[in-house]
């Protein structure tokens, strides 16, 4: 179980499971929370630890109904991850292509590029698809009221998606 | 001779007065600018006057034609969706902010340059606005 930063390590829910429990902390990172909490202890990558800056934010929101131009996609998520709407340190998001994949992209600060993968559902093909995508992004100084704009702006028209599926189902068809 | 090769400045007043001072450093014996002065960078004035001042033989870009003409002059095709919306933004904007005499300037600009046995085009020697890019071999010929 992956805990978020902003749970209460101290929480009667967190420390009742009979399980191992890992921290994985930044380098020379001598003493934390996480360090009395877990069993045991590796060292991560070097990330910018909040513990040194103000607290990070949390920005997130649901795509679903949304699919995107690949390209628009590839050049956002460049832009977000590079820190051009602020500083990020994790991006993760689920994004409607359409082809009628869904695939995860995944950014850490500190890790060299991102992380793409598709997953391992049925392709939609039929309208706007009916099930979760969005993007949660943690850092700094984010522009939320921005990233939320240009990613709308990456996202198909009706008939722009129409267009594209009819060409899928035919290419699949054939 | 040693001869400096620029384009594309679009508007970006500081990577030009960077570039220009990079040029001089490696002392080019000639300048030639391949057009698009203007779009997308804030600064399309300044570029179009330090060009000018500078008397750096230019040749039209689309964007410089696009300024000239209106939006619909353009047939180039934007890299991805969002790239075509801040296309058309950023071509309203100069479109609103550009002075006339650099308007002027820029539909004066000729779409080829020649010395000795070369020549400086934009997009191809037919168009500004054409790609000459590897899968169209033909047209190199």
């Amino acid at each position: 179980m992956e805990l978020g930063f902003y749970l209460d390590l101290r929480s009667p829910l967190l420390t009742s499971f009979p399980c191992h429990r890992v921290a994985v902390v930044p380098p020379e990172t001598e003493s934390s929370p996480w360090q009395n909490f877990a069993d045991e202890t590796v060292t991560g990558n070097s990330v910018l630890s909040f513990e040194s800056e103000q607290f990070p934010q949390i920005w997130n929101t649901s795509l679903t109904g949304q699919v995107f131009d690949p390209p628009s996609l590839e050049t956002i998520w460049m832009e977000i991850t590079s820190g051009a709407y602020g500083q990020v340190q994790r991006a993760k998001g689920l994004f409607e292509l359409p082809d009628g994949a869904l695939i995860q992209m995944d950014f850490v600060d500190a890790l060299p590029g991102s992380e793409y993968r598709e997953l391992n559902v049925p392709r939609w093909l039929e309208g706007r698809p009916n099930r979760f995508s969005g993007m949660e992004v943690v850092g700094w100084n984010l522009e939320e009221s921005t990233i939320k704009q240009i990613l709308l702006d990456s996202c198909l028209s009706d008939h722009a998606l129409s267009q594209y599926q009819s060409y899928y189902k035919e290419t699949i068809a054939s | 001779m040693k001869i400096a090769v620029i384009s594309c400045i679009h508007g970006n007043y500081e990577a030009l007065t960077a570039v220009l001072s990079d040029i001089e450093a490696q002392k080019a014996d000639r300048v030639y600018c391949l057009g698009d002065l203007v779009g997308y960078g804030p600064y399309p004035n300044e570029v179009v006057e330090l060009i000018r001042d500078l008397e750096i033989p230019t040749c039209q870009g689309c964007w410089d034609d696009d300024v000239v003409e209106g939006l619909d002059a353009c047939e180039c095709s934007y890299p991805s969706q969002i790239a075509e919306k801040r296309g058309k933004l950023a071509h309203e904007w100069t479109n609103r902010v550009i002075k006339s005499e650099v308007r002027e300037y820029l539909a004066n600009l000729p779409m080829i340059l020649k010395e000795g046995n070369l020549c400086f085009v934009h997009g191809s020697p037919n168009s500004q606005h054409e790609y000459l890019l590897p899968d169209k071999p033909r047209l190199l010929h």
